[in-house]
């Protein structure tokens, strides 16, 4: 196990290191198991990053492999975390990175067959609910995606300019397009799936691995899908928020899609358009195709599970396993609080949109009206969104607030809990956030939004668990006066805050230890590889 | 039996005409032997074909004969046997008839689908908050959240803060981010205006960017996109730059009535009062200020000069969607 990390740069590009790899390419050893991340570890901090750095250093008796799927490489400076010495092998590839062009291509046919069983697997993905037989969908997938890029299969070449390509986009351009444009739809459908071939070719070249898992679906997955099919390895899922959900809602409001209906007007009853629709779907299916072949597919709590029951998982194969934290390392923070409640009030998290950091700030407006001498601190790194948080910064300023909220960037948490009244998440979509965990073990009540699982975190879940009592407080989303009003309610009335406190502490320390999670992990990571 | 023996003598008349034709006789006496024995293989033939044509055809007999035997007698040799062969044809290789007379076709598809107008539209008597508060599918609250884009914003606001606290992730999701540009917007402006405000020097240009950022601060009050003590300082801004506006545009009727606006909603109705009546006195047309005079009458509890201002309204201002109930209960 006392393998130095090794960072493979892509084919397409690479990130450049914080921490300069040796010169070998490609590690010589089987990894036990290669993590496929999208967007995340080791180059972005935050919860999932947080997460799988949790779990690679719990469970030090199995090798990991890491594949970072990125999209523009510009957006992502040196990484994050200082690899652990069980990650045998890292490798980086950009998706979004623009492709060297064929100047010369040449005409080519396509393979039919090849064409009409992909234009079966299309039907299904547009009608999911007609259903399809599990076995015929995984022998559908085998002989039309896991070959896709092959030369068994289609080739990208083929996709770009094979007359059955044409076909089936001309084909299904009068069946169902709704949009007058055949030039826009032409181009939506290359674009869409430029980033399919560039998996092909990416999951062609991933070292030797006895088991994939991936920690969403969209690209991640779909390479997991990818290779469970080409290798026939045990495929793990784990999604911490719901990615299609989040891509939908991107995708609702992106405004980089034309909507040709505006253009020809459109009455109340229109919902998205044409274009829209497709770019949704486009997500949906490659999640669905991700759950057909994913086992087990794993949520963080019930909500989610539920969610990708809806979502097209087979129920059979989901489950949920909680994150869990150190608790010996927060346990101590309680003893380092002082004997006040300080009128301070922590938001600890990336300055992005998601946090909804803004209304943070307003609902600080008026808890400083009312409380004079209370200070909201804003810790956590600022440069995934330097935009959002200079604006954030304009707010403070414009409302007056520069000497009572203080932005103090990226902090350990031991050093800042202890010094914090209350815990406090704005955010508009959440998983299960690890922080909660934090606070309550370092002995803090909760406010935050009713978002993910936040409110099974501080209410309870089952019967038992509620019985413990409230941890804080649940919010709506964005409604500054809300939190306001609880926050100095929690601030101010010392019997409440300190019941808070007590579930707090004795909810995470039954139901969300890190030893718990680990162990999960384990069981998981040794049946799969007794598949194997 | 008949048809043979007519047949054989038309042939055979024929034959002989053209034997007539052959022999070295006379010119004249030549064509007398011709026209002789053809027209009577002409008449002979053209019997014959009328009788073997379809029923329908035979008719009118004499019309019919006189039309075959035109043909035959006035083209020789070649009208004969052009219609031997029609009629023949005709008769014995028939086109073949179909068994099934009708054949099924589907409708093309047009090159691409009309949008399809729902029957049942969202839209109905409660409006999209009754909506998003009864409608137990999630698809059809999201929709009437996507339905917000075509209403104005200050309708489109208080119907996206309901959808804040839908019990879908989605659909909250999908207000939040709504509303947000909105405010984005808006904000964008702001930040452009302050920073341009810092650079100009021009005291009437700083008063029109003055103007255009109470305007705004102003926008985000109205239409609801701020609230509480964020809703309070926002307005004191706004009043502060449309106070600094008027210091260098004193004779604005536009920035007298926002001004007049603002105190209002600020509660300091004397001020605002007095601020209509300037924006009046500098130019500000009736129909604008009269509405905002009744309100301040009403929170002044002046009812009689509620009514007065009302009454004053020119009749077409009367019935504008939010000012005609109460214009008609003050009538």
């Amino acid at each position: 196990m006392n393998q130095q990390p090794v960072l493979r740069n892509s084919t397409v590009t690479a990130a450049a290191p914080a921490h300069p790899a040796p010169a070998a390419l490609v590690h010589p050893c089987t990894a036990d198991i290669t993590l496929l991340l999208e967007g995340t570890y080791p180059y972005v901090s935050g919860g999932v990053s947080s997460w799988v750095h949790q779990i690679i250093r719990g469970l030090p008796e199995f090798t990991f492999a890491l594949v970072f799927l990125g999209g523009d490489k510009a957006h992502y400076g040196p990484m994050k975390y200082s690899l652990p010495e069980n990650v045998i092998h890292l490798e980086c590839h950009y998706l979004m990175q623009p492709q060297s062009k064929d100047t010369h291509p040449k005409p080519r046919h396509g393979k039919a067959q090849q064409f009409a069983d992909i234009a079966r697997l299309h039907d299904y993905l547009r009608a999911p609910e007609n259903g399809l037989p599990p076995d015929e969908l995984r022998g559908l997938l085998a002989c039309t995606v896991a070959r896709l890029g092959t030369h068994g299969g289609i080739l990208h070449e083929d996709f770009l300019h094979g007359e059955q390509a044409w076909e089936v986009i001309r084909r299904d351009y009068t069946r169902f397009c709704t949009d007058p444009s055949f030039v826009d739809f032409f181009w939506t459908i290359r674009s869409m799936h430029a980033p399919l071939f560039m998996l092909t070719s990416i999951a062609q070249s991933v070292p030797p691995t006895r088991v994939f898992h991936a920690v969403s679906t969209g690209y991640a997955g779909f390479l997991g899908m990818l290779l469970r099919q080409q290798r026939n390895c045990p495929f793990i899922l784990t999604e911490h928020g719901i990615y299609t959900k989040e891509r939908k809602i991107d995708l609702t409001q992106a405004d980089w899609i034309k909507d040709a209906r505006e253009t020809f007007g459109g009455g109340l009853d229109d919902d998205v358009s044409y274009m829209r629709r497709l770019w949704i779907r486009f997500f949906e299916g490659i999640g669905r195709l991700t759950y057909a072949t994913a086992d087990p597919i794993i949520a963080l709590y019930e909500g989610n599970r539920q969610r990708q029951i809806t979502d097209g998982a087979d129920p059979a194969r989901t489950q949920v396993i909680p994150n869990g934290i150190d608790l010996a390392r927060f346990a101590p923070l309680r003893a380092r609080r002082p004997e006040q409640i300080p009128p301070v009030i922590g938001l600890l998290g990336r300055v992005v949109p998601i946090k909804d950091i803004k209304t943070f700030i307003r609902a600080m407006r008026t808890v400083c009206n009312r409380l004079p001498g209370a200070e909201g601190w804003i810790i956590g790194p600022e440069e995934e969104d330097e935009d959002y948080a200079r604006e954030c910064r304009d707010l403070v300023a414009s409302l007056g607030l520069e000497g009572q909220v203080k932005f103090l960037g990226f902090q350990k948490a031991e050093d800042v809990l202890p010094r914090l009244g209350l815990l406090a998440l704005t955010s508009i979509s959440e998983a299960l956030p690890l922080v909660i965990l934090e606070g309550f073990a370092s002995g803090l009540p909760v406010l935050a939004t009713d978002v993910g699982s936040c409110r099974e975190l501080i209410e309870g879940n089952t019967v038992e668990d509620r019985a413990l009592g409230a941890a804080g407080e649940i919010i709506s989303i964005a409604d500054p006066e809300a939190f306001a009003r609880q926050a100095l309610q929690l601030l101010t009335d010392t019997q409440r805050w300190h019941e808070a406190q007590a579930a707090g502490i004795a909810r995470v320390e039954r139901y969300y230890t890190q030893v718990k999670m680990h162990e999960s992990y384990r069981q998981l990571y040794q049946s799969a590889l007794q598949q194997v | 039996m008949a048809y043979k023996w007519l047949i054989s003598t038309a042939v055979a008349l024929e034959l002989a005409s053209w034997g007539a034709v052959a022999a070295p006789w006379h010119p004249a006496v030549q064509v007398i032997s011709f026209a002789m024995p053809h027209a009577g293989a002409s008449a002979l033939l053209a019997v014959v074909l009328q009788r073997l044509l379809p029923a329908p055809y035979q008719e009118p007999r004499t019309s019919g004969l006189l039309c075959l035997f035109s043909i035959g007698f006035f083209i020789p040799f070649l009208g004969a046997l052009g219609l031997f062969t029609t009629t023949l044809l005709a008769l014995y290789l028939p086109k073949r008839t179909r068994i099934a007379p009708w054949e099924v076709t589907q409708f093309p598809d047009l090159p691409f689908r009309p949008l399809v107008v729902s029957p049942q539209p969202l839209y109905g008597e409660g409006g999209l908050a009754a909506v998003l508060r009864h409608a137990a599918d999630p698809g059809k609250r999201h929709q009437a959240v996507m339905a917000t884009r075509h209403i104005r914003d200050q309708e489109a606001i208080p119907i996206l803060r309901l959808a804040l606290k839908d019990t879908v992730d989605d659909v909250r999701l999908l207000a939040y981010s709504m509303l947000s540009n909105k405010e984005q917007v808006i904000n964008g402006r702001l930040k452009n205006q302050l920073s341009q405000l810092q650079q100009t020097m021009d005291p009437p240009l700083r008063g029109e960017i003055h103007q255009r950022i109470a305007q705004d601060y102003w926008e985000l009050a109205w239409l609801g996109l701020a609230e509480g003590e964020v809703l309070i300082h926002v307005l004191n801004t706004a009043r502060e730059h449309v106070e600094a506006a008027l210091e260098l545009l004193a004779d604005s009727p536009g920035l007298h009535f926002l001004r007049g606006r603002i105190l209002l909603r600020q509660g300091d109705i004397k001020n605002a009062r007095v601020a209509f009546a300037k924006a009046q006195s500098v130019g500000m047309p009736e129909v604008e200020v009269l509405p905002y005079l009744a309100e301040v009458a009403f929170r002044e509890r002046r009812f009689l000069d509620v009514r007065a201002a009302l009454r004053a309204l020119d009749p077409l201002a009367r019935t504008h969607p939010t000012l005609s109930g109460v214009a008609d209960y003050w009538r």
